[in-house]
């Protein structure tokens, strides 16, 4: 709860400032590094790049049968 | 002895080998506006062109299949062809997914497998200090929080900086353990140990991240 009270006011103080520049605080490596991620976007042409390739592709094989009975 | 498109089929792939993927192929030029796919005519472009059985795989795990390949790349349009990669062996091997993993655990896999492969040749070529393990092994923990008050738009240069000072082994399991909707079973099969043991790692490169993340400021 601190935590998240604590990064509210610093964006709120950074906000405030007009710095431009935005400061967060992180309790450990996982978190600094999920944030890194959610400000990352995929290229746009990502998608298009793929479906191009798929569209040169076979359909994906089946299951084989021995494995559908199997699991 | 083993074609490169071989090597990097992962673990869970019995399909039939094809040809090498060649995100190259796909870049630059002019594209045409529509694409056909198993007989279907698909519009070149948007989410919406690819495979519909596809389409779900590649909107849920598409972002963290990218960025997994991006930090450890350390590379954005290698990150790219990479990620792109990924989902074209994932395609292949559909049929030979069995479903005892998650489907993101699978894309990782195949991901983890592919930047290793690039990464393996490329350190081939270039010479690199290495990171000096018991350094951060030694290293009793950080006074002050490294991780206060952190300029978010320097986030991303100064993360790629700290992992790309870490060893191998730290930085594969920072980046996998950040993914919430992986479980440390899920980590430890990844990457090839127990869970404990993925616990024990996992703390010394939590260490060592923090002591070189505060460094890079």
């Amino acid at each position: 709860m601190n935590h998240r009270l604590n990064q509210q006011t610093d964006q709120q103080l950074n906000a405030t400032q007009g710095t431009g520049s935005t400061r967060r605080t992180f309790d450990q490596a996982e978190e600094v590094i999920r944030a890194d991620r959610e400000q990352t976007s995929v290229p746009a042409n990502l998608a298009a790049k793929v479906a191009e390739s798929l569209a040169q592709e076979p359909p994906p094989a089946a299951k084989p049968w021995w494995r559908r009975i199997l699991g | 002895m083993p074609t490169p498109a071989e090597e990097l089929v992962d673990d869970e792939s019995h399909a039939p080998t094809q040809a090498p993927v060649s995100p190259g192929s796909d870049s630059g030029g002019a594209q045409s506006p529509d694409v056909t796919t198993a007989g279907r005519t698909l519009p070149v472009g948007t989410v919406e062109s690819l495979p519909t059985e596809f389409t779900a795989i590649y909107e849920s795990h598409s972002k963290p299949i990218f960025y997994l390949c991006l930090r450890l790349l350390g590379n954005a349009a290698a990150a790219e062809d990479a990620a792109h990669d990924v989902f074209i062996k994932a395609w292949r091997n559909l049929g030979g997914f069995r479903g005892e993993a998650e489907v993101r655990t699978w894309l990782y896999r195949i991901a983890l497998n592919h930047c290793s492969n690039l990464r393996s040749s490329w350190h081939a070529r270039n010479v690199h200090a290495q990171s000096d393990e018991t350094v951060f092994e030694q290293a009793s923990g950080v006074a002050d929080s490294p991780f206060r008050e952190v300029e978010m738009s320097e986030l991303g240069q100064r993360i790629q900086r700290t992992l790309d000072g870490l060893p191998d082994e730290y930085r594969t399991l920072l980046l996998l353990i950040a993914d919430q909707e992986l479980s440390y079973d899920a980590v430890a099969e990844l990457t090839h140990q127990s869970t404990d043991a993925v616990r024990g790692k996992l703390h010394r490169a939590r260490k060592a991240f923090a002591l070189d993340f505060k460094k890079r400021a």
